[in-house]
C-alpha cells in the first residue's frame, strides 16, 4: 500500500515537474536535485537512526523501507525542485506565494506520514526550523552555483 | 609502535592517501569542464557512496558496516567527501579518449574492474567489513549500473550543452 501510494505521488510530482516551465537550466537541476538528495540522506542518517542500527527494524517490511527510500531520494528532491522553480519566478508575492505552497506540502506530508517520511514524528516547530534552514542553504547554494557559472561564461566570452 | 598505530588506523590512512590523491590529481590535470561541472561530477560521487551506504549498510539488508563502528561517524562523512573526484577523473579520461561504437562498453567494463580492485584494497584496509553473506563480487552489478548512469550524465547534460 505504501509503495504504491509514493508511487503514485512520485509520479504526479515529476509529471508536474516535466509540464512546469523552467526557470533554470539542466546542469543546474541537477545540481539541485544532488544537493537536496544529499542533505536529505545526511539529516536522515541521524533522524533515523533507529530505522537504520536498531536490531528490531531488521525484519522491517520491504515495501515500509522501499517507500521511506523513495521519499528520501525521489519525493522530497523533486518536490525541492518544483519549490525552487516556482520561486524563480521574479514576482515577490509569487515567490511567497510558492514558499508558502512548498512549506503547506512539505509539512503535510510529514505529518501525514511520518513512518516513511521523517521515521520519528515531528512536532510541527521542529519541520518548520529544519525545511527552512533546508531552504535556505539549497536557496544560498543555487546562488553560489548560478554565479559561478555566470562569470566563468561572461570570462570565456571575453577571452574569445 | 608506528607499524602497530599503522594497522589500526590503516582504514582512516586509506580514506586520507587516496582521497588527497584524487583530489590532488584532479587539480593537477588541465581544467577541461566549467566550475559548475566540477561541482556536479563532485556531487555524483558523493551522491552515490552515500546512496549505497545509507541503503546497503542498514536495516535491513545490513551487508557491510563501515570504518570502525557499525553506525555513521566522522570519517564516514569524510569518506563521501574524499572519493568525490573519481566522477571527474571517470568523465574526465572518458571525453580524452577517441571514441567509436563499442568505446562506452570497454570503457566502463574496464572502470568497473578499477573499481572491483579498489574495494578490495579498501577492505583490505577494514573500510568494509561484509556481514550477512555478502561478497565483494555483488558489487560489480552496483558498479556496472552507477557508472552506466554516470556516463549518461557526459551524453544527455555536457555532450548538450556543447
Amino acid at each position: 500500500m505504501a509503495v504504491a501510494l509514493v508511487i503514485c505521488f512520485d509520479w504526479i510530482i515529476i509529471n508536474g515537474f516535466m509540464m512546469m516551465p523552467k526557470r533554470l537550466n539542466r546542469e543546474t537541476f541537477l545540481f539541485l536535485f544532488l544537493l537536496s538528495s544529499l542533505t536529505i540522506m545526511l539529516t536522515m542518517i541521524y533522524r533515523a537512526e533507529d530505522l537504520y542500527f536498531n536490531p528490531i527494524y531488521r525484519k522491517i517490511s520491504l515495501q515500509d523501507v522501499v517507500a521511506f527510500h523513495m521519499n528520501r531520494n525521489i519525493t522530497f528532491p523533486m518536490l525541492t525542485l518544483i519549490a525552487l522553480n516556482l520561486w524563480k519566478n521574479g514576482q515577490l508575492w509569487e515567490k511567497l506565494l510558492s514558499c508558502i505552497g512548498s512549506f503547506v506540502v512539505f509539512l503535510l506530508f510529514c505529518r501525514i506520514d511520518p513512518f516513511h517520511t521523517t521515521f520519528v514524528p515531528t512536532g510541527i516547530v521542529g519541520l518548520i526550523v529544519y525545511f527552512s534552514l533546508y531552504f535556505l542553504f539549497l536557496l544560498a547554494a543555487l546562488s553560489l552555483f548560478t554565479r559561478g557559472d555566470k562569470k566563468q561564461s561572461i570570462q570565456q566570452r571575453s577571452s574569445r | 609502535m608506528i607499524l602497530q598505530y599503522i594497522q589500526s588506523s590503516s582504514n582512516e590512512l586509506f580514506i586520507l592517501i587516496v582521497g588527497a590523491g584524487a583530489y590532488l590529481l584532479m587539480f593537477v590535470l588541465p581544467q577541461r569542464f566549467t566550475k559548475g561541472q566540477i561541482v556536479t561530477m563532485l556531487l555524483i560521487s558523493s551522491y552515490w557512496i552515500c546512496f549505497f551506504d545509507t541503503t546497503l549498510c542498514v536495516n535491513p539488508f545490513d551487508y557491510y558496516d563501515i570504518n570502525d563502528t557499525p553506525y555513521f561517524d566522522l570519517w564516514d562523512l569524510l569518506s563521501f567527501v574524499m572519493f568525490g573526484p573519481f566522477t571527474y577523473l571517470f568523465i574526465y579520461f572518458y571525453t580524452s579518449i577517441e571514441k567509436n561504437r563499442t568505446t562506452y562498453f570497454f570503457y566502463i567494463s574496464i572502470w568497473a574492474l578499477i573499481a572491483i580492485v579498489s574495494e578490495a584494497l579498501a577492505w583490505h584496509a577494514n573500510i568494509y567489513r561484509y556481514k550477512n553473506g555478502y561478497q565483494m563480487f555483488y558489487s560489480l552489478p552496483i558498479y556496472l549500473i552507477v557508472l552506466s548512469i554516470t556516463l549518461m550524465y557526459h551524453r544527455f547534460f555536457m555532450r548538450k550543452n556543447k
